[in-house]
C-alpha cells in the first residue's frame, strides 16, 4: 500500500478508479433538488471521530461531505448537515464552510442552521433528523459514516418524503436496511473509495489501489490456505494466527 | 484554519497515531503511560467538545424562541428538558443519583425503547418495497427471503421439514460467506484509511484541508 501510495504521488502510476454509480448519483440527487426547490440532508454518521470502530467511516463520510458541499454549492441546492457527535461538530462545520468558500459563497453559509447540532444520544439524533427532514421536505438524503439500528428509521422516513438516498456503510448488520431503503448503497470499502475517488489527490487513489492489491494476496493466501487445509497442512493459518 | 495550524495539527495527528499504535504492537512501559494520558485526552476534549454541542443547541434555538419561528415552542421543551438534565446533575453532584436517574427511567428510555420497537414497522414496509419482483436481482432477494421467513418462523417446519434446511443453506453458505468476504474487504479498506492517517494524507479530520 505504501509502495502503491509513493508511486502514486510520485506521477509515476495514478491508478485509474471505477467510478461508483452511487457517487455519480450525489450529482443526480443535488440537481433533482435545485430543480424541486427542496434541500438536500447529510449525516455523517453517530460515531465520534475517536471511535475505535468507525473513526474511518467518520473519516470517509467527512471527505464525502466536503464534496457534497462543494457541489451543492455549484448547483444552488441548500444543505442541511446533521450532526450527532460533538467532537465531529467543529470539524464538519469547517469543511461546509471551506467547500463555500472555495466557491466563492462564504456568505450562503449560515452558521448554527447549515451545520446543526442535533443529540450524541442515537434516538434523539434519529428524531431530530427525521423531524427536520420531514419539516423541511428533503429532496435527497445522504447517510454516510457509522450508523447502528437508527438507520432503518431514518432511511425509512426518508424514503416517505421522497427524498432520493444514497448510503454507505460498513456496519454489516445496517447494510440490508440501507440496501432495500435507499436508491444507492456504498457496500463496505465502498465508503473508503469513494472518499479516495472525490479527492483530489493522486496519493489517495494510489493507495486504493494498493488496497485491491492487498485483497488479491488475502484471496491468493484463502485459497492456498483451503487447499492446504484440505490434505492435513495447516501451515498458512499457523501462520496467520502468530 | 491557517497554513501554520494545519501543519501544526498534522504532526500532533502523526505523533499522537503512532504512539497509540506502537503501544500496541510493543511493550514499552514508558509508551503503555503516554498512550493511556494520549486517550485519557481525548476524553477530556470529547468533554469539551459536548460543552461546544450544547452551546450551539442553545444559540440556535434561543434564536427560534426569540423570532418565534415555526413549532418554536419544542425549541423551548428543548431547552427545558437539557437544563432540567444540567440541574439535576449539578444539585444531587452526579449523574448515578436517584433523581437523575429517576427522570432518565422516565423520559430517555421509554423514548428510546418506543423508538427501536419502531423499526419492526420500518422493517415491514421496507421489506414490502425491496421484495417487488421487479427483475431478476429483486426475484432471487424475494426468493431467499422466503426461504429465510420460512427456516425462522414455526409454520416452515409444519409446511415442511425441508424448507427451513433450504433457508439454512441460504443462510449458512450464501449469506455467511457474503459477509465474510465484505468483513475482509472492510478490514483491509480500514488498514489503508488508518494508513492514510497516520501518514498525513488523509486531511478530513483536520478540517477538509485540501
Amino acid at each position: 500500500m505504501l509502495e502503491t501510495l509513493n508511486l502514486a504521488s510520485k506521477g509515476k502510476y495514478v491508478p485509474k478508479i471505477r467510478e461508483h454509480p452511487g457517487v455519480k448519483a450525489i450529482q443526480e440527487a443535488l440537481g433533482r433538488a435545485t430543480e424541486m426547490g427542496r434541500p438536500v440532508c447529510y449525516s455523517p454518521g453517530t460515531q465520534s471521530l475517536y471511535s475505535t470502530k468507525y473513526a474511518g467511516d467518520t473519516a470517509a463520510a467527512l471527505t464525502i461531505l466536503g464534496y457534497t458541499a462543494q457541489e451543492a454549492v455549484k448547483t444552488g441546492a441548500d444543505l442541511i448537515v446533521g450532526i450527532s457527535q460533538p467532537t465531529v461538530l467543529p470539524v464538519a462545520e469547517e469543511v461546509v464552510r471551506q467547500a463555500y468558500k472555495l466557491e466563492s459563497r462564504e456568505d450562503e453559509y449560515v452558521e448554527g442552521e447549515t451545520v446543526r447540532f442535533y443529540s450524541p444520544n442515537q434516538w434523539g439524533f434519529a428524531t431530530s433528523y427525521v423531524g427536520m427532514m420531514h419539516r423541511e421536505k428533503a429532496a435527497a438524503n445522504f447517510l454516510f459514516g457509522g450508523h447502528a439500528a437508527e438507520a432503518m428509521v431514518i432511511a425509512e422516513n426518508g424514503a416517505t418524503v421522497g427524498a432520493m438516498q444514497i448510503a454507505g456503510s460498513t456496519n454489516v448488520y445496517q447494510l440490508p436496511f440501507f440496501l432495500v431503503s435507499c436508491e444507492y448503497t456504498l457496500i463496505g470499502e465502498d465508503e473508503y473509495a469513494a472518499a479516495a475517488y472525490l479527492s483530489t489527490d493522486p496519493s489517495q487513489k494510489g493507495i486504493v489501489f494498493g488496497q485491491d492489491l492487498a485483497k488479491l494476496i488475502t484471496i491468493g493466501l484463502i485459497v492456498l490456505g483451503s487447499v492446504l487445509a484440505t490434505f492435513g497442512n495447516s501451515a498458512i493459518s499457523s501462520l496467520l494466527s502468530m | 484554519m491557517s497554513n501554520v495550524s494545519k501543519q501544526i495539527s498534522s504532526i500532533v495527528l502523526v505523533v499522537v497515531s503512532l504512539v497509540i499504535l506502537v503501544d500496541f504492537f510493543w511493550a514499552n512501559p514508558t509508551l503503555k503511560s503516554l498512550a493511556t494520558d494520549l486517550n485519557n485526552w481525548a476524553v477530556v476534549i470529547g468533554a469539551f467538545a459536548l460543552g461546544l454541542g450544547a452551546y450551539s443547541l442553545l444559540t440556535r434555538h434561543s434564536k427560534r424562541i426569540l423570532q418565534k419561528k415555526e413549532s418554536w415552542i419544542f425549541s423551548v421543551l428543548l431547552l427545558a428538558t437539557m437544563f432540567l438534565f444540567i440541574a439535576t446533575g449539578l444539585i444531587t453532584g452526579s449523574v448515578t443519583s436517584d433523581e437523575y436517574n429517576f427522570i432518565y427511567a422516565l423520559m430517555v428510555q421509554p423514548l428510546s425503547s418506543a423508538l427501536y420497537g419502531m423499526n419492526a414497522f420500518f422493517i415491514a414496509s421496507a421489506s414490502y418495497r425491496a421484495f417487488k419482483a421487479k427483475n431478476v436481482e429483486s426475484g432471487l432477494l424475494l426468493v431467499a427471503a422466503i426461504f429465510l421467513m420460512l427456516k425462522n418462523a414455526p409454520i416452515g417446519e409444519a409446511i415442511h421439514p425441508i424448507l427451513p434446511q433450504i433457508g439454512s443453506i441460504f443462510w449458512d453458505f450464501a449469506g455467511a460467506t457474503g459477509m465474510r468476504a465484505i468483513l475482509i474487504g472492510i478490514g483491509i479498506g480500514t488498514l489503508a484509511i488508518g494508513l492514510r492517517i497516520i501518514i498525513g494524507q488523509e486531511k478530513t479530520p483536520l478540517g477538509g484541508a485540501e
